[in-house]
């Protein structure tokens, strides 16, 4: 692939090194970083990630989804039904739970994609809590209402050639699983930007009305990226129930479609980087700063705020802000040493 | 069921109608004079709980967060919900003023922006007053004998007081010049703009009482109901399926809505228990798919057909 940039260069020398950089940086991370506690925190930071980029999808369209957290729980509970109750090994669990989502998320798609972000907000907060209280509600024998959803099973072991298995006993374990996932995830995403897909998904943000005109099957898009975001939502919930071998729908509010509607803001959607920016800011401020924890929510708010207000495309917008400013100050310092009367 | 449940259920019916029109018609005024959706509604409305019992409450000492000046007021519950309201509107007032205004007309800023605040508001009251929920004493005390029915005078309180809030504002958009000035801007805002009304301070002015009427109803369910940092979640949600059946924009809509809305959470309640709550919000979603417009016929403002 030939990854473009916005200006419409290839990448260069230096970004690749980057990338490279951060990817060795995290392969080898629980090598010497060895602290249980961060690796724990790291898988769900990962899978925060994917949740996120999925989102950035369907931000990317031109609408919100409030409803993030109903889609997790959906894969959750799905994989863990097939996992637990139904001997189905993790690994085909997986996919299927997201494909439940997915498929959730068709059916909703479908009649309600097509009114304007103002409206499909609150149906997606509907369908959240629809889901939610479902889960609390229905079924109870099956997905264990108030009590929550119990021991749902590890991922069998997987034999690696040479003395390595992964058995998922430690957490490094998990966080490889996660991480690969993350960079499936992230690969995905940038083959579709930068794919006749993903150009038509932004121009759908930017100029429904001409999409349609063009005979662009402006709905197809809206539910590809819709399905697509609820499939990655279903594969983190999945990994997240198996990881946490417990499921509560009160780990499934509107809070937490809003965190994630949160990193995506803050980092920005106009980036596959945006939304992992965002998710390792909040997070990270919430780990790194001592006594901060609680504040964590508070932080993310007026991040978001703060973001919405000086720098709408988001955290990862800035190095390209400051480098606009920096040569529109050159220029004006060139343009006042020529003209008479602007000096200083 | 015999008719003296079903007076039981009538009456609880009229309670949440009151409590879904007095949140719901404070969303549509912002919605109708701002044209934003005020995601932050409910975050006001629990702090004008939590400000009602910060002035009431004798347990207010075991909080440290609270300044020393309030822990010493102990006000009679009426007047402390004239200051929570006047507070907390003000508070929405000075909310627009620092981050609504500045997004005029765009719907998706102002709704992260809310969204941004709901949060800070939320968790800032979570650290502040801790998980435990709290109660405001109850001050209407007693029980009043409807026709056989037995209901609790504050949850009486609850319906008088909606229907005389709704009614002063329904008054105050007809007969009063900020009146006018609202329904103008919600109309046509540069049409406003070109005969004279101040935008700004029109918007202001629909924010405090927006923000006031949230206050105020959670000035009546405060000792009804318990106080906590998420009191709000669930009725947010029910004042934006309001003002969806009732016509975005429609305070009238939002009235009969707020109603029907009360009666079904109601009956629903009684006849299938949790379940009527998912009832509720398939049978939203669907009026939003097959009749966005409202089923009361409410206007529609723009902001949601045109492009964005």
């Amino acid at each position: 692939m030939t990854p473009y940039r916005s200006d419409g260069g290839t990448a260069r020398a230096h970004e690749w090194a980057w990338g490279g950089a951060v990817l060795v940086f995290f392969l080898t991370l629980p090598a010497w970083f060895q602290q249980e506690y961060y690796l724990h925190a790291l898988v769900n930071i990962f899978l925060h990630c994917i949740a996120a980029l999925g989102l950035r999808m369907v931000w990317r369209t031109g609408l919100v989804s409030f409803g993030t957290a109903g889609f997790v729980a959906v894969g959750g509970y799905a994989s863990g039904v097939l996992a637990r109750d139904l001997d189905v090994s993790f690994w085909l669990s997986l996919p299927l739970g997201g494909a439940a989502a997915a498929l959730l998320a068709i059916l909703i798609g479908i009649p309600t994609l097509r009114l304007k972000s103002s409206y499909f907000f609150l149906i997606s907060w509907a369908i959240g809590e629809v889901i939610r209280l479902s889960f609390l509600y229905l079924f109870r024998p099956v997905f264990g209402g108030w009590e929550g959803f119990r021991k749902i099973p590890p991922p069998g072991a997987i034999d690696l050639p040479g003395p390595w298995i992964i058995d998922f006993s430690q957490k490094a374990h998990w966080y490889y699983t996660a991480f690969v996932l993350l960079c499936i995830t992230v690969v995905f995403m940038l083959r579709i930007d930068y794919s006749r897909v993903g150009t038509t998904i932004v121009s759908l943000r930017d100029a429904s009305d001409l999409c349609e005109s063009l005979g662009v099957a402006t709905m197809a898009y809206r539910v590809f990226a819709f399905a697509t975001a609820c499939f990655l939502a279903g594969v983190t919930g999945g990994v997240y129930g198996s990881f946490n071998t417990f499921l509560h729908p009160e780990s499934f509010t509107i809070i937490q479609s809003l965190e994630t509607v949160s990193f995506v803001i803050i980092g920005g959607a106009g980036t596959v980087w945006g939304p992992i920016l965002g998710v390792f800011v909040v997070k990270g401020i919430a780990m790194a700063v001592r006594g901060v924890g609680e504040y964590e929510v508070v932080i993310a708010g007026a991040l978001m705020i703060l973001v919405m207000l000086f720098i709408p495309e988001g955290l990862s917008g800035l190095p390209r802000r400051i480098r606009r400013y920096l040569t529109a100050r050159r220029v004006r310092e060139l343009a006042g040493e020529t003209e008479p009367g602007h000096g200083d | 069921m015999n008719s003296l449940l079903f007076l039981q259920t009538v009456l609880n019916a009229l309670m949440l109608a009151g409590l879904y029109v007095m949140a719901a018609t404070g969303l549509s005024l912002v919605l109708g004079v701002l044209h934003i959706i005020n995601f932050a509604h409910g975050a006001f409305l629990m702090f004008g709980a939590y400000a009602v019992w910060m002035l009431v409450d004798k347990e207010k000492t075991a909080i440290e967060a609270i300044p020393d000046w309030i822990v010493g007021l102990d006000l009679p519950y009426p007047l402390a919900c004239l200051v929570a309201v006047i507070a907390i509107g003000a508070l929405g007032a000075l909310v627009n003023k620092v981050l609504y205004q500045r997004f005029w007309g765009k719907v998706l800023p102002c709704l992260i922006v809310a969204v941004g605040l709901t949060q800070i508001m939320q968790q800032g009251a979570l650290i502040t007053f801790g998980i435990h929920t709290r109660s405001v004493p109850t001050y209407f005390e007693g029980v009043v004998n409807i026709l056989g029915a037995r209901f609790p005078l504050e949850r009486l309180v609850i319906i008088a007081v909606a229907v005389v809030l709704v009614t002063g504002l329904l008054l105050l958009l007809r007969y009063t010049k900020a009146g006018l000035a609202m329904r103008a801007v919600a109309q046509d805002s540069d049409a406003a703009a070109v005969s004279g009304v101040n935008i700004p301070r029109t918007a202001t002015i629909a924010m405090f009482l927006g923000c006031g009427m949230a206050a105020a109803a959670a000035a009546v369910i405060a000792p009804v109901f318990t106080v906590h940092a998420y009191m709000a979640d669930g009725l947010l949600i029910k004042a934006f399926m309001v003002i969806i059946l009732g016509g975005m924009g429609s305070i009238t809509g939002a009235i009969w809505a707020g109603i029907l809305v009360g009666f079904i959470d109601s009956f629903g309640n009684f006849f299938f228990g949790h379940f009527a709550q998912i009832i509720l919000l398939v049978f939203v979603m669907s009026v939003i798919v097959f009749k966005p417009t409202g089923l009361f016929g409410g206007i529609v403002f723009e902001v949601f057909t045109r492009d964005e």
